[in-house]
């Protein structure tokens, strides 16, 4: 069970050991401010050879978060398979990553997003285009996070 | 603020530890092993005559007299307030032999809540229930029904659970004892003791008993109070609660929060750093264990009260109770004491490891609240690793619980929103 800088994250039932539930607090002082995100790390069966993966089970818009609420950063990749063909190796997986630091990767990846790798096309043209509109969807979000 | 602590409501060392008294328990030991011989032999005698004779005024008698002998001088205060028509007493716990001593001065029933029926259960005077009675609500259906029976024993309950040594406190009454019956007759009891304790906790009955042998001799004092009906609309809680208030002030103790609960809790920490622990600084110490535990703090009775303190209680169980109820008897809202909880520094989770390593010569700053603390560290983050897979989702569940109404808490504060608007 882990607890970094806010998230904690533990199993999500007793029969399955290969996912797991984090929750992840959005960042100080960006527009993710004070959500709670629940997201399911899953573990491959050759973790840690593979990265595990994560996926956002709230509502996300975010440039680097797919619709469907998988995330895509670099750290989640294993070397080998770029999708975006723009990420230096050496922020990529490797077997001495550890899920806190996974965690603190996607926190930093809410508060500033890379809208190069844009996994979620309207999210990164929003975020380049019209940043008002993007903050004000984002704010929506975090209350919708804390069903307020 | 209250000295007497948790720590004056039980003897834990049953040798005296005045010197003076020291020297004359060493002087008197000799005839005290010869005199716990001699009441061994008898006090088979007591038992065969109480088993042989049929119960009756005249086995009471008989076995009164034998067991004063055996040391145990039984004095009674108004035995004409002994109410006939009431079917349940209600005693404070001091000893393991309460039960029986009560009984040689009426006929009465104790159930044994803990430990198998059998031989030792009938032996030691304690009602067999028939089969076997799993929860706490299945045994009180069974004694409600024997309650309910006409031309039955009175039945005798210690509500507290768990003893006492008489002279600080009383623990807190369970409510279910009161779930019995209407009326119920509270009974007082003193037991006075030279040279040593008259209970420590932890020690069999087997070791009680010796020890009661050894000493010159043990009073029980029973006073009989007058019996306490319910009145309209009054719950078992607040029934208990007036109970224990009026046998406290008879006893001229006070009545505290304390369980049984917390009482082994207590046990289990003291064992912990028992080897570094001397009888001098037991004072100059900081207690684990707030003192506001004691002393009948107002409000705390009130039902909502204690079940609004509950809800924390799931959500944070590392702290104490009593820091919980301070903080809800001034915010009177679960979610701000779960908040000030979680944002005040105070470290109250002293857990066992860290008692058992530092010891008590290490001075606790850590009441104090510290600013240095980093916010990361508030967060509920699991003490330990919990032993079985559902300890362990239930430790996620409550941290989770946690997050989510700090985080919601901190949003509309910092947003000023009105949550009854917004959800």
């Amino acid at each position: 069970l882990i607890a970094a800088d806010g998230q904690i994250s533990g199993n999500k039932n007793t029969n399955n050991l290969l996912e797991s539930v984090s929750f992840l607090r959005g960042p100080e002082d960006t527009c993710f401010e004070g959500g709670v995100f629940p997201a399911i790390l899953s573990f491959p069966s050759d973790y840690p050879l593979s990265p595990p993966k994560m996926k956002f089970t709230c509502d996300m818009f975010h440039p680097n978060i797919y619709p469907d609420g998988r995330v895509c950063i670099s750290i989640l990749h294993a070397p080998g398979d770029d999708p975006m063909g723009y990420e230096s190796s050496a922020e990529r997986w490797s077997p001495v990553q550890s899920v806190e630091k996974i965690l603190l990767s996607v926190v930093s990846m809410l508060a500033e997003p890379n809208d190069e790798s844009g996994a979620n096309v309207d999210a990164s043209k929003m975020w380049r285009e019209d940043r008002e509109q993007f903050y004000r969807l984002a704010k929506q979000i975090v209350r919708k996070s804390l069903s307020l | 603020m209250d000295t007497r602590g948790i720590e004056q409501m039980f003897d834990f060392q049953r040798l005296p530890s005045d010197g003076l008294i020291l020297l004359l328990l060493l002087l008197y030991s000799p005839v005290g092993f010869c005199l716990m011989l001699l009441r061994i032999f008898i006090g088979v005698h007591v038992f065969l005559v109480s088993c042989a004779l049929p119960d009756s005024f005249v086995r009471r008698f008989v076995v009164r007299v034998m067991c004063s002998v055996l040391g145990l001088h039984i004095r009674q205060n108004s035995p004409r307030l002994r109410d006939k028509n009431v079917k349940l007493y209600v005693c404070n716990h001091v000893t393991q032999f309460d039960h029986n001593i009560i009984n040689l001065l009426t006929s009465c029933n104790t159930p044994l809540l803990e430990g198998p029926s059998g031989f030792m259960c009938w032996a030691r005077g304690f009602m067999e229930l028939g089969g076997g009675v799993a929860s706490k609500a299945e045994l009180a259906d069974t004694l409600r029904g024997y309650c309910s029976a006409p031309a039955t024993t009175p039945l005798l309950l210690f509500p507290e659970e768990d003893t006492t040594n008489g002279r600080a406190g009383l623990l807190r009454f369970s409510p279910w004892s009161f779930s019995l019956s209407d009326s119920v007759q509270p009974v007082a009891l003193t037991v006075k003791r030279p040279l040593l304790a008259v209970n420590v906790p932890d020690s069999s009955w087997l070791a009680e008993l010796l020890w009661t042998f050894f000493v010159p001799f043990t009073v029980y004092q029973v006073r009989w109070l007058l019996p306490v009906l319910r009145q309209n609309g009054e719950s078992h809680q607040e029934l208990a609660n007036r109970v224990q208030e009026l046998l406290a002030t008879e006893l001229g103790v006070v009545s505290t929060q304390i369980t049984k609960a917390d009482k082994a809790e207590h046990i289990k920490r003291k064992r912990h750093i028992a080897p570094h622990t001397t009888r001098s600084n037991l004072g100059a110490r900081p207690r684990t264990v707030p003192q506001v535990f004691l002393g009948p703090s107002p409000g705390a009775e009130d039902p909502r009260v204690m079940r609004m303190v509950h809800q924390v209680k799931e959500v944070l169980p590392d702290v104490p109770l009593s820091v919980i109820t301070r903080d809800l008897l001034r915010t009177n809202c679960v979610d701000t004491t779960i908040t000030n909880l979680l944002e005040s520094t105070e470290q109250y989770h002293t857990e066992p490891a860290e008692g058992a390593t530092s010891g008590p010569a290490r001075p606790r700053t850590s009441i104090t609240p510290s600013i240095a603390v980093p916010p990361a560290t508030l967060k509920p983050a699991a003490k330990s690793f919990g032993r079985s897979p559902a300890d362990r989702h239930m430790s996620l569940q409550d941290r989770k619980t946690a997050l989510y109404e700090y985080a919601r808490r901190r949003y509309i504060e910092k947003h000023g929103l009105n949550v009854e608007e917004d959800s």
